[in-house]
């Protein structure tokens, strides 16, 4: 069935970063893929790495895939705490880990999880207003992007979603207004197509959750008892708050993995409400940029089977959810996890965090262990090796992934389906 | 195929006159059938004891989609008060305001309901309200997906655009999201909004189209009819929940020009 000679494909949807761009067009030629238009860095790399050869390893020696599969299901089933995480799969592999988990009473997390509970512990205590990508392609008049340059991790951003050629209503995607708040950005995407550079507000990032606390006052008509505020005089906090008021659709975007300190959750919830404030006068949403990793897609199905996201145990009274106590590394450092499965299908370089308890790893071929696990199982990557589903960082939209190449991988979802059924086999 | 006996049961059937009638019903290829005469059947399912009532129908339950999903999210205490553990042939799940998948299946199975359907799928996010169907079990699923406010729709109004070709694009939106009907929720109302029009009554014009909610009921239940889709035009109308809304709720009514309607969650458009 494969054809020698190279194919050509367009509509191509890419899973390597959160925006999910499906506009690649990419050339197949046996397994080498090129990507021939819509590349970025994180695509040509994601794409175009030589597939290695992968054959299962039990304790570094290869084996075949049936003897991997019962090894892992014998270190499952003998484990009185499992983890499950690094959960970087598709919407087949999420669903049949989560399957997994429930059968050996694991804690599910992601590898993305502590940057992500900045946002999920702000959603959960009151809630925010976001918005879509179609809409603020569409809509934006104004963008302010706090603590994030954005194109690090979502190289297309400005492409796709601001320097568009046109919109819906008229408005002139060249007029749109550029805000950076932070220090050290690279704030080059952020220059219009005519030339316009953005503003940038030079602050402290650390501190802008002071900066939010600020405007909400501004707008309340609160008294201010500080002049400063995240390293910037009130009267630019005020300037800019104004700037926002007079937006027809305003957006701020941010990126949870930049806000990296202490308490992060505190400046997502002022800046929600902040932007709740906002739309009493006019319209304004936030755009949380992320899904990276396909952490969308695993918390979401993790969700809606469960009602609870990530850092769940599947205890004997049903699922728990702990945000702090089932954090991975926590679990891993004090000793209480006493098996490890780690699932990382779209980039080999993120693979398990060091430990020595006992551990499982379905992962992109290629990866590299600072110690062997006790079983390894190559996977393929979805988009390339296989189908599947992956949900793009607006959450609104699943996109379907193809089949680009032909490959001896099973999928995550083969993998844990075939260690699920050696557990229940044994009755475990 | 398999003739299936169901012996002994309390049968209950208002729409044949049975009230608590014990008696056997009897199956062949899936359908129900007159006792048959001089015929074992294949399975013989004794269920003495028991009732035996009709599959029930919930055709409006929110359980499916992105917004089931943020409900979800911000009910971490909702899900603690309702956990529910993994048995011999269930799963884990929550249950409450926003169960989970896995226990909406099983309670609305134990509740005796056969059939469910969520009735506000967004088209872009069809995909996701059919995984999350998919991951309930047992109970059979649809849903209707929603038009109304989406800019295709209102330019194709706002354009004067043949009743016809508004019907196409009603089929295929049916067909693409695989629905079996179409919702309408606050009509006009919700793109109103993202032009910062912060109230829409029924003959009041959308800021940027000029279509009134009036103009797409009609609209939307002419399609509708025209091509045979069973299910009338499903409405959560203009004003939800606003003092003084009844108005709004007749004038949708006389909108729809004598077409079939429903109106759903009529007690907080009253």
């Amino acid at each position: 069935m494969p054809d020698t000679a190279p194919t050509s494909s367009e509509n191509i949807t890419c899973p390597f970063c959160g925006l999910a761009c499906d506009d690649l067009a990419a050339k197949v030629s046996g397994s080498a893929v090129t990507v021939q238009a819509g590349a970025c860095p994180l695509a040509e790399r994601g794409f175009q790495i030589p597939p290695t050869s992968g054959a299962p390893r039990v304790r570094g020696t290869a084996r075949a895939l049936a003897e991997a599969v019962a090894q892992a299901a014998a270190l499952l089933g003998a484990a009185r705490f499992p983890v499950l995480s690094g959960m970087a799969t598709d919407l087949a592999g999420a669903r049949a880990l989560l399957a997994l988990a429930d059968r050996c009473g694991a804690v599910v997390d992601h590898m993305n999880s502590r940057a992500k509970l900045r946002n999920l512990l702000a959603v959960q205590d009151g809630g925010w207003i976001t918005t879509t990508l179609s809409e603020v392609r569409n809509r934006a008049d104004l963008l302010v992007l706090a603590g994030t340059a954005a194109v690090e991790r979502f190289p297309r951003f400005f492409e796709r979603c601001v320097w568009n050629a046109e919109t819906l209503f008229g408005l002139d995607p060249g007029n749109r207004d550029i805000v950076y708040l932070g220090r050290g950005l690279d704030t080059r995407a952020g220059t219009a197509p005519g030339g316009r550079p953005p503003r940038v507000l030079e602050c402290d990032i650390a501190r802008l959750g002071e900066a939010f606390a600020v405007m909400r006052a501004l707008l309340a008509g609160s008294p201010l008892q500080r002049d400063e505020a995240a390293g910037l005089a009130v009267a630019e906090w005020q300037a800019l708050v104004e700037r926002m008021k007079a937006a027809r659709y305003g957006v701020v975007v941010w990126a949870a993995p930049d806000l990296d300190f202490p308490h992060a959750e505190l400046t997502v919830q002022t800046l929600a409400e902040l932007i709740k404030d906002l739309n009493r006068v006019t319209r304004f949403a936030g755009l949380p940029l992320g899904g990276n990793d396909g952490d969308f897609t695993a918390n979401g199905v993790e969700m809606w089977q469960t009602g609870f996201p990530f850092r769940t145990r599947f205890g004997a009274s049903g699922p728990d959810y702990d945000p702090y106590h089932h954090s991975t590394e926590r679990l891993l450092a004090t000793g209480e996890a006493d098996a490890l499965l780690w699932v990382s299908s779209f980039d080999e370089r993120r693979g398990p965090p060091a430990s020595a308890v006992p551990t499982v790893v379905l992962g992109r071929p290629g990866m590299r262990f600072e110690r062997e696990p006790e079983v390894f199982i190559p996977v393929g990557v979805p988009g390339l090796d296989h189908a599947g589903h992956f949900f793009r960082t607006d959450k609104v939209v699943a996109l379907p992934l193809r089949k680009l190449r032909e490959s001896a991988l099973p999928s995550v979802a083969e993998a844990a389906a075939a260690i699920e059924a050696a557990l229940a086999g044994k009755g475990g | 195929m398999a003739l299936i006996r169901l012996k002994g049961g309390r049968v209950y059937d208002p729409a044949n006159g049975a009230d608590g009638q014990v008696r056997d019903l009897w199956i062949r290829d899936g359908r129900i059938v007159p006792a048959p005469v001089g015929e074992r059947p294949d399975r013989d399912i004794d269920v003495s004891g028991r009732v035996v009532m009709a599959g029930a129908i919930d055709m409006h339950t929110h359980i499916g989609g992105g917004k089931v999903n943020i409900a979800r999210a911000m009910l971490p205490e909702d899900h603690r008060g309702d956990r529910v553990p993994r048995g011999e042939l269930t799963r884990s799940s929550c249950g409450h305001a926003a169960p989970g998948t896995l226990v909406t299946g099983y309670r609305y199975a134990e509740m005796g309901y056969t059939a469910c359907f969520e009735p506000a799928i967004l088209p872009v996010n069809a995909r996701q309200a059919h995984m999350e169907m998919g991951d309930t079990p047992i109970v059979d699923k649809g849903g209707y997906v929603m038009l109304g406010s989406d800019d295709f729709l209102l330019r194709l109004m706002a354009g004067g655009a043949d009743q016809k070709l508004i019907n196409d694009y009603v089929a295929w939106t049916l067909h693409a999201a695989r629905c079996i009907g179409i919702k309408v929720v606050n009509p006009g109302g919700i793109s109103a909004f993202k032009f910062n029009q912060r109230r829409l009554n029924v003959d009041e014009e959308h800021a940027y189209y000029r279509v009134t909610p009036r103009a797409i009921v009609r609209t939307l239940a002419r399609a509708i009819h025209d091509l045979g889709v069973p299910h009338p035009l499903h409405i959560h109308a203009s004003n939800l929940g606003v003092p003084g809304n009844v108005d709004s709720t007749l004038a949708t009514i006389e909108a729809a020009e004598g077409l079939p309607i429903h109106l759903t969650h009529i007690q907080f458009h009253s």
